[in-house]
């Protein structure tokens, strides 16, 4: 009886959230130029208009680029960060862990408006680099919240016992941490890279008319605009990250990002 | 003369103002089994970490085999350690925990898988080769654990109470394959436990640690014929204390009552307590006997313990526990009147 209820509460729950997702395709394929939900008849027009529309492509090519290389420097970052954080004791630990973590409680349009400000005065602005900083300091908490709870005691321990038997703490980084904290590295790297994929607040500082990433593009297109064209952007961005995740399935298994083995 | 195995000189550890240990000072021969005993928070397994380099000592030193190897890394030690936890790599199967060792001392990847199953069949472990450790019981990641502290041939292993989380008959099981294994190896075991049982089971000698000092170092039965302290006569088996004082013709007056006895041996200090073990406490229903020292007293609780009595009889303000093995006389009885009785020579006094 319980457990019916349950399965009708997160069935309603999925429904709900995937409803938006039908919506959405389902308004691609329409033949009206107008958003229409249910689809007046079948076509691809608007997802052939997205793919030979060379801004379409190159704002998607600098949103895979930029999150690709955020993600990769934020794992850089965080993972040395949340080891000296969780295993030494040094003056300013809490200071640096507190910094490290802030992006996640500041509205980005602060951080944005302050990063251009900045950028301005050193001249770092309105190009690749200016967008790839701003990332990857918004997503490099995630990766270091991901992180920080395996390393645990248990892990310490591990990292004592490969001391013990000779390993050196570069082999001791690369046979034992990692191993035990690689579901982190990619829980946290999958969340990264969502969040600077779907990042409007920041980027929009420091994008221009050449240089756009996908969701700035399209919060532009909206304003003046509402055809299929922009439901199309979005069934194709569902369709890379349901690839992703698929692929990630087939190669690593999901099963590493819900349960420490 | 050559330099003993380990050797451990003024050797001091604070946490913040905490003194976990405060000069300590220890020599371990070859092959010597050695256990660290003590309550919890008394500083054993920081001595412990001390050793193997998961801590660096405020002050003092530690050789082994001569070697200062006080400020070396744990990866630069000649030694292995059992952990409490076991902290076998969960990605790794039994064969590569065990390989580890010899891998990163430079074995070619068929030599380590070779030495691994040679310490493998040394445990009784050999059909677990390809297994994984959360597959495996408590009992069989201990000696998991084991074989791969001992793959490595150190001349001392260190363990931090490797049999805590087994079950009682498991335990005594695997002390005595432990203790075999160690006399077959001829490596130098430091093993810390708060089992006195367990370390007076297994030791060559115990080391006995209280508020990060060490108390007494000594065989088992020594330490509990003689304990040297207060602290070790309290902690180790169950003793009668009786505060004491030596009167100016030589005899000694105690909490009991005056004692004919003139004490061989008279320690340093006025506030003396004499230790009285329970079996050394004989109960007296007829008055006394001969050639031992009487009291009398009154019998205030007789307590079964299955193998053996325990009989608290009241003298005056103190409570002296006798312990019975053989059958217990009819008379003594809850609010029985008797003498207790013991030999003069086996009151062993402690100074302050």
């Amino acid at each position: 009886m319980i457990t019916l209820l349950i399965r009708i509460v997160s069935l309603a729950a999925l429904l709900y959230l995937v409803l938006p997702l039908v919506v959405i395709v389902g308004s691609s394929l329409t033949n009206t130029s107008f958003l229409a939900f249910p689809p007046q008849g079948l076509t691809l027009t608007w997802f052939g208009k997205v793919i030979t529309d060379a801004s379409y492509v190159s704002s998607f090519v600098t949103s895979t680029v930029l999150a690709a290389f955020a993600t990769a420097v934020a794992i850089l970052f965080a993972v040395p960060s949340a080891l000296a954080i969780a295993r030494y004791n040094f003056p300013g630990k809490r200071a640096l862990s507190a910094i490290l973590m802030s992006p996640l409680i500041l509205p980005h349009v602060v951080l944005g408006a302050a990063l251009l400000q900045y950028g301005t005065a050193i001249g770092l602005t309105r190009n690749f680099l200016a967008l790839l900083v701003g990332h990857i300091v918004i997503i490099t908490p995630f990766v270091l919240r991901a992180v920080l709870p395996q390393l645990t005691e248990e892990q310490k321990s591990l990292e004592e016992a490969s001391a013990d038997l000779g390993g050196r703490p570069v082999t001791t980084f690369f046979l034992v941490t990692f191993p035990q904290i690689r579901s982190g590295i990619l829980s946290g790297a999958i969340f990264a890279f969502i969040s600077s994929w779907i990042n409007v607040e920041l980027s929009i500082f420091n994008t221009t008319a050449e240089l756009t990433t996908i969701p700035v593009k399209l919060f532009n297109y909206v304003q003046y605009t509402i055809d299929p064209t922009i439901a199309a952007v979005s069934a194709v961005t569902i369709l890379v990250a349901a690839l992703v995740i698929i692929i990630l399935d087939f190669t690593l298994g999901l099963d590493v990002l819900s349960e420490r083995r | 003369m050559t330099a003993p195995l380990l050797n451990i000189t003024k050797l001091s550890k604070h946490f913040g103002r905490q003194a976990a240990l405060s000069d300590v000072n220890l020599e371990v021969e070859q092959g010597e089994f050695i256990a660290l005993l003590g309550p919890s928070g008394c500083g054993k397994t920081t001595l412990l970490r001390c050793i193997a380099g998961f801590l660096k000592p405020d002050s003092g030193s530690i050789r082994i085999t001569g070697e200062d190897v006080t400020r070396l890394p744990p990866y630069l030690r000649p030694l292995n350690t059992v952990f409490q936890n076991y902290a076998l790599f969960p990605h790794m199967s039994v064969e590569d925990n065990v390989a580890y060792g010899p891998r990163r001392r430079g074995a070619t990847k068929k030599d380590a898988l070779s030495q691994a199953a040679d310490a493998l069949e040394l445990v009784g472990l050999s059909g677990f080769a390809g297994r994984f450790p959360r597959q495996l019981s408590g009992g069989q990641q201990q000696r998991v654990a084991l074989a791969r502290a001992i793959v490595n041939r150190p001349k001392l292993l260190l363990l931090d109470e490797p049999l805590s989380a087994l079950d009682l008959k498991l335990r005594k099981r695997v002390q005595i394959e432990l203790k075999h294994l160690q006399e077959k190896l001829g490596i130098a075991f430091v093993f810390v436990t708060h089992d006195q049982e367990e370390a007076l089971t297994m030791a060559d000698r115990v080391v006995v640690m209280s508020g990060g000092r060490i108390e007494q170092v000594g065989r088992g039965e020594d330490i509990y014929r003689a304990p040297a302290t207060r602290f070790v006569a309290d902690f180790i088996g169950e003793a009668n204390l009786l505060p004491c004082s030596i009167l100016p013709d030589g005899s000694l007056m105690t909490s009991v009552g005056a004692l004919s006895v003139r004490p061989k041996l008279r320690p340093k200090g006025d506030n003396l307590v004499a230790v009285l073990r329970p079996e050394q406490v004989s109960l007296l229903p007829d008055g006394a006997m001969e050639g031992l020292s009487t009291v009398p007293a009154v019998v205030e609780d007789v307590i079964h313990v299955g193998s053996h009595v325990m009989v608290n009889a009241r003298v005056g303000d103190t409570v002296i526990t006798s312990r019975v093995s053989g059958q217990l006389p009819a008379q003594v009885v809850k609010g029985a009147r008797l003498h207790v009785g013991f030999r003069p020579d086996d009151l062993h006094l402690i100074g302050d």
